[in-house]
């Protein structure tokens, strides 16, 4: 039983790592209907400069916060100089995520290396808590509980605050937007920057379970469109939805079926392009 | 004979209501005019007509047979056949290309990889003669994006008419035309064979009236008169929605 | 295109081309010959997403999938139950069509940045039973020492030259079929539906049969050039799968010129011409391949071939 607790509790904190990155994914193609292949590089330079911001202050929040927040400013600045001229033009944008994904993967070689590297836990929660007949560390409860709050926030945004509500109208049509008077050409900017800060979030909030290495932006952007695909292109709720589910498959593949772990993932992904091809909570292909 | 016919069709996007209970029916040979203001919902009649966008409810005929399931492509395969509001041509392709995909056999060509497109000596000549026949010869070879807009218009119908289909549904032919490509197009109209059953939208009304026999009034996705044309027009219904959109326009 | 070349000039120049790669053995090192090999090889598979990109408007970032399930399958019936060429090649084509049968069901649905995504998932996760299937795969090492082709008692592909010739041969007859199917009614019909799918339907074009149609056809090409990277290499491995092979086929049709079936050609000479020289000059070959992806989405989507045809197009026009 215990067995058991312990494999879902895992699943559930990776999957909130995949929920911080798909929920980005989604975010900037449901406004800006960019399909971001950088995502990938944004979730390894947040591990890679979180691990060096930590390794040098010894403060995590420190560096969780200013690694996210350098890679938002990457973010933007990509989106506005290389992005905005290919507004609408799918296959150049893909061209040009794809080749950023390629030049961030070779600087990250450049800068840190080829070897795996991991990213100790932070003082304060390096205990492990005892749940009943439990024990289970405390970084990942804090991963799913940290999560959680994400996904409320995100929320409120969305559905609470005049931002929020702006995104979802520029989400629906952005030439209607754009007549109202919203400001669409900085709410891209903006959009595109909270999905950078995610993707980074959980770069450096993975660091210490999953690690930082090489290799890691294509996997954890290949696990992103699968959560995107499952739980539908720019749906929060799909995002979160989605990302437990593959944080669970993927947890329960690899221990159960360490060979085809990927085949637990595409067992379900397959099923829902074939029954419902826009995502389970998503809104028209 | 009743050639084409809706019974009771609505659409509704989401809250929308574009269409709401719309019945009409078209005889064989019949020039049937659909007028009404903007937003009326007369364009997506059509799409339901044609297949293009499935009906919330409600039933389509054809000769009898209820095609209300039917897909816009097999539509088109039994003889329903129309033309856009917005004109929709394959822009990279010359006209005569244009002309040969609408005139080739759709179902058999799917298995027509090994011959050469402009090959079938028949296929072309029946192109170039359609082409002359409305005086279009001479651009059979230029790319449609470098076709005057008029011209488009003219390639349109043609594309619509290449397979002499029984039903032609015309979606404002005249929109945007100089006064003389109007003459042009609507001697086109004049020109269709009398046992084809053509349905139009359309707003330049003087033009609309003399082409047509019967008329349909919609507004607000609604029917709101229908009739032969002396009858329609006298109704003080129809002159309110008029008087009213003289204003605007 | 041919419409601003006339055809005299296309036959020149294939005519050319065509005693320039029949005679290249007698003058070429044998290393320089093997990338004349590789580009042949990617020519054909850059041809075959054109024929999905280019014509039928649909753009894929999965078709490396087809090139390296050909190339596992392939591998695999030699050199674990000793099939020949005759029987494999066949049989493998067979499982790559219904593969692509299957995933272009699933995909098709969708259209634009979803159909991308889609089949992108679908070919990393072919990539990800590939890595992670040991016992079948080999894993990452993957399958080392594969055969040649024994086509026949005096013909050894063995032979570096030899081979040249057959990869010439197989890629020359496979691209008249695709020249030949751009060419075709069907191909028009492609471009229709590319130009206007709403068009195409009002015309009585069964427009999802026509598209999964060259879906299926394009996988078959590609994992014809699967096949012979694999003979070429004589080995598979999870990379023939990766999403940069995708991406990498992908950019050399844009760089090309998408819609040409010339332009591929080029954009795989090109591309594997510039990987070649970059990787003898730095180690950061990687990061000049992006910057070369990016160059393009900014500067030239509609590659060489497109650039070459607005030349021509300002010469007619005085």
């Amino acid at each position: 039983m215990n067995f058991w607790i312990l494999q879902i509790l895992n699943g559930i904190s990776f999957g909130m790592l995949l929920f911080l990155l798909a929920s980005g994914l989604s975010l900037i193609f449901g406004l800006l209907k960019i399909l971001n292949l950088t995502h990938g590089s944004f979730y390894l330079f947040g591990g890679y400069i979180g691990l060096t911001i930590f390794s040098k202050t010894g403060s995590f929040v420190l560096a969780v916060i200013s690694a996210s927040l350098i890679v938002a400013l990457i973010g933007v600045v990509i989106e506005r100089v290389l992005l905005r001229p290919l507004h609408l033009r799918e296959l150049p944008q893909v061209l040009l995520t794809f080749g950023l994904l390629l030049i961030f993967a070779d600087l990250a070689m450049l800068a840190w290396g080829g070897n795996p590297q991991t990213v100790p836990r932070p003082d304060f929660l390096r205990s492990s808590i005892q749940i009943g007949p439990l024990v289970y560390p405390s970084y990942r409860l804090f991963i799913i509980g940290f999560g959680l709050v994400i996904a409320a926030l995100l929320w409120w945004f969305q559905d609470g605050t005049k931002l929020g509500a702006m995104v979802r109208a520029g989400v629906d049509n952005e030439e209607i937007a754009r007549a109202l008077g919203i400001n669409v050409s900085l709410l891209f900017s903006i959009v595109f920057g909270i999905g950078a800060f995610l993707a980074a979030m959980g770069g450096i909030l993975g660091g210490p379970i999953v690690g930082v290495y090489p290799g890691a932006d294509f996997e954890v952007l290949l696990l992103g469109f699968v959560v995107v695909i499952i739980g539908g292109l720019g749906s929060l709720r799909g995002a979160l939805f989605g990302g437990l589910l593959v944080g669970l498959l993927d947890n329960f593949g690899k221990v159960f079926f360490p060979e085809l772990a990927l085949f637990t993932i595409f067992a379900p992904m397959v099923l829902v392009l074939a029954l419902r091809p826009a995502g389970l909570f998503g809104r028209g292909a | 004979m009743t050639a084409f016919s809706a019974q009771s069709v609505s659409k509704h996007f989401g809250g929308v209501r574009a269409v709401t209970d719309v019945s009409l029916s078209v005889e064989r040979g019949e020039r049937h005019l659909i007028i009404g203001p903007n937003g009326a919902g007369k364009t997506t009649l059509f799409n339901i007509l044609s297949g293009a966008v499935p009906a919330s409810s409600g039933r389509t005929s054809f000769f009898g047979k209820d095609i209300t399931t039917l897909t816009a492509n097999q539509r088109a395969l039994l003889g329903i056949a129309r033309t856009f509001q917005i004109t929709n041509l394959f822009s990279e392709l010359t006209v005569i290309e244009n002309v040969i995909l609408a005139l080739q056999p759709p179902k058999a060509t799917q298995l027509a990889l090994f011959t050469r497109m402009l090959g079938d000596k028949t296929l072309l000549r029946g192109a170039l003669e359609l082409l002359d026949h409305w005086e279009l010869g001479d651009i059979a070879h230029h790319p449609v994006s470098t076709i005057s807009y008029g011209q488009k218009r003219q390639i349109d119908l043609i594309l619509a008419m290449a397979r002499t289909p029984s039903i032609l549904l015309l979606d404002e032919p005249m929109a945007g035309l100089s006064a003389a490509e109007v003459v042009r197009v609507s001697s086109m109209i004049r020109r269709l064979p009398g046992d084809m059953t053509v349905m139009m939208i359309e707003h330049d009304m003087d033009v609309a009236l003399e082409l047509a026999e019967r008329i349909t009034v919609m507004n607000q996705g609604k029917v709101i008169a229908q009739g032969d044309v002396a009858s329609v027009r006298a109704m003080d219904e129809v002159a309110a929605i008029y008087l009213g959109a003289e204003d605007d326009a | 295109m041919t419409r601003h070349f006339s055809p005299l000039t296309i036959a020149i120049v294939v005519a050319i081309a065509a005693v320039g790669l029949v005679a290249l053995p007698q003058v070429l090192p044998s290393y320089y010959l093997g990338l004349v090999v590789k580009a042949l090889i990617f020519a054909l598979f850059a041809m075959s997403l054109d024929l999905l990109i280019g014509y039928a408007g649909m753009a894929s970032l999965g078709h490396a999938a087809y090139f390296g399930l050909a190339a596992y399958s392939a591998g695999l019936l030699a050199q674990k139950l000793e099939w020949n060429f005759w029987l494999a090649v066949p049989v493998t084509l067979a499982i790559t069509g219904t593969t692509a049968l299957l995933f272009g069901f699933l995909a098709l649905r969708t259209r634009g940045s979803y159909f991308l995504m889609i089949t992108l998932a679908l070919s990393q996760l072919i990539w990800g039973m590939a890595v992670g299937w040991r016992s079948l795969t080999g894993g990452t090492d993957g399958l080392p020492n594969l055969p040649r082709p024994d086509l026949m008692q005096f013909v050894s592909l063995n032979n570096e030259v030899t081979f040249y010739y057959f990869v010439l041969i197989v890629v020359t007859v496979a691209g008249f079929f695709i020249f030949q199917i751009a060419a075709s009614p069907f191909g028009y019909v492609l471009r229709g539906i590319r130009e206007s799918e709403t068009r195409m339907l009002a015309l009585g074009y069964d427009v999802k049969r026509y598209r999964l149609s060259i879906f299926v056809i394009s996988a078959l090409f590609a994992g014809l050039a699967g096949i012979l990277y694999m003979y070429f290499n004589r080995f598979v491995s999870p990379e023939f799968l990766h999403v940069e092979r995708s991406a990498e086929v992908l950019l050399m049709v844009v760089l090309g010129g998408a819609g040409t079936l010339v332009g591929p050609i080029v954009g795989a000479a090109a591309i594997i011409g510039l990987e070649n020289l970059a990787s003898a000059f730095t180690e950061r070959w990687l990061m000049i391949l992006g910057a070369v992806y990016v160059m393009v989405a900014l500067f030239a989507p509609k590659g060489l071939i497109g650039a070459v045809k607005s030349l021509v197009r300002r010469k007619e026009q005085p």
